[in-house]
């Protein structure tokens, strides 16, 4: 089934900020022939998301930042403080490429050498139409250290590189638990040893 | 760092409907020390998900579903039908566990055997408290099939099984766009020789 299966009756802006809400009234055609009831779904508009994992392929070691987020806070999580790949909004107007190599560059000081692109994805398709464009990029990880971050935008980021096992064994026990950079790391180990042939 | 490391000073609900969204005012400390200024935060307030992927050890194959989800419609998707793994949201009072089981028996019809967690992670930690604990089901994938979910909840839900390999394929392709999902088949690929060994 594609977007022609889909009638919309009504969509109404329920809020529009930093994050914006629409209340959809819709109908979709069902697998079984005919089409549902009339559904009411309050989804986030979201926007384009660049993700990046930094990689060292010579050192076979990732550039990881950990900061400050709101998400976890309000989950009650104990420490609301994660350790992530680098992630950012697209602006209008700016490409997911040159978005990841500028934010690459803001949060972690590292100079990319090879981008490449991975996957798109979404983060939480039922709620979210936010879509999340990942990358590999080539750094070299011995640079990689401090802090980093706008400190007009509120960002307060901590560099660390780990190698690509370690950063596994942080998915596993939890240290890294956001689902963009659990994708990152696990698609490393996956791929580390093609991509450090391509890269070679 | 930890919660200790946040002052929260003013919290103002902008929205309380199908979920709940927040405007915080809060700083934090920073890494060099000292505090930051008083930073703007909105956040999305969603339940905790119980996630499953449903592997068969003995045939090696997963039981995955197929269902339209509202955020790829407002993102303009041109199938806005994605293939999952199994997840719903944690009633007040109910285990992780219980709601893995019950889920994936309305989902796909399978009985879960053994349950193992896996991880925990958070889908989208800067702008949604949306918090995901992921299990593998141990089912009978033989006469997985046909259509399933809960029409008063508006689930329109497609139930086939897939090899691991052929599901690797489907995230190259972009068929399992999906965070969690995603998640999941990358787990169950890294892990499936010593999850097989363990379920023997």
């Amino acid at each position: 089934m594609n977007r022609n299966d889909v009638a919309l009756e009504t969509r109404k802006t329920l809020l529009d900020g930093f994050i914006s809400i629409d209340r959809l009234h819709l109908r979709h055609r069902l697998f079984a022939g005919g089409w549902t009831g009339l559904l009411q779904r309050e989804v986030n508009r979201g926007g384009k998301v660049a993700a990046v994992i930094p990689y060292d392929p010579v050192r076979d070691e990732l550039v990881l930042i950990e900061q400050f987020r709101i998400g976890p806070f309000a989950a009650d999580d104990p420490e609301p403080w994660l350790t992530e790949i680098v992630a950012g909004m697209i602006e209008p107007g700016e490409n997911a490429a040159e978005m990841a190599r500028r934010e690459t560059q803001e949060e972690t000081g590292c100079a990319i050498g090879r981008l490449e692109k991975i996957m798109d994805f979404y983060s939480t398709p039922g709620g979210s139409a936010q879509r999340i464009a990942l990358f590999c990029a080539e750094v070299q990880a011995a640079s990689a250290h401090g802090i980093h971050g706008l400190a007009v935008e509120g960002e307060d980021i901590r560099v660390l590189t780990k190698s690509t096992d370690e950063a596994l064994a942080m998915v596993q026990s939890g240290t890294i638990r956001n689902a963009i950079s659990i994708i990152g790391v696990q698609w490393l180990a996956l791929n580390r040893d093609a991509l450090r042939r391509r890269w070679a | 760092m930890d919660r200790d490391d946040v002052i929260v000073e003013s919290t103002q609900t902008l929205h309380d409907g199908f979920f709940r969204m927040d405007h915080l005012h809060l700083r934090h400390r920073l890494f060099d020390g000292g505090w930051s200024p008083v930073l703007s935060r909105e956040i999305m307030l969603r339940a905790p998900v119980a996630a499953v992927i449903p592997y068969d050890p003995v045939a090696d194959k997963v039981v995955l579903l197929e269902q339209f989800r509202g955020g790829m419609y407002l993102a303009g998707d041109a199938h806005p039908w994605t293939i999952e793994i199994v997840a719903g949201i944690i009633e007040p009072g109910e285990s992780a566990e219980d709601m893995a089981r019950r889920e994936t028996l309305e989902e796909t019809g399978c009985t879960v055997a053994r349950l193992e967690k896996i991880i925990d992670f958070y889908p989208s930690p800067g702008g949604c408290s949306e918090f995901v604990s992921l299990f593998c089901g141990e089912v009978s994938s033989a006469g997985a099939g046909g259509v399933h979910g809960v029409p008063a909840e508006g689930e329109d839900i497609r139930v086939f099984t897939q090899s691991i390999d052929k599901m690797m394929d489907l995230v190259a392709s972009g068929a399992i766009d999906n965070s969690i999902g995603i998640i999941g088949v990358q787990w169950l690929a890294t892990n499936r020789n010593t999850l097989r060994k363990r379920w023997s």
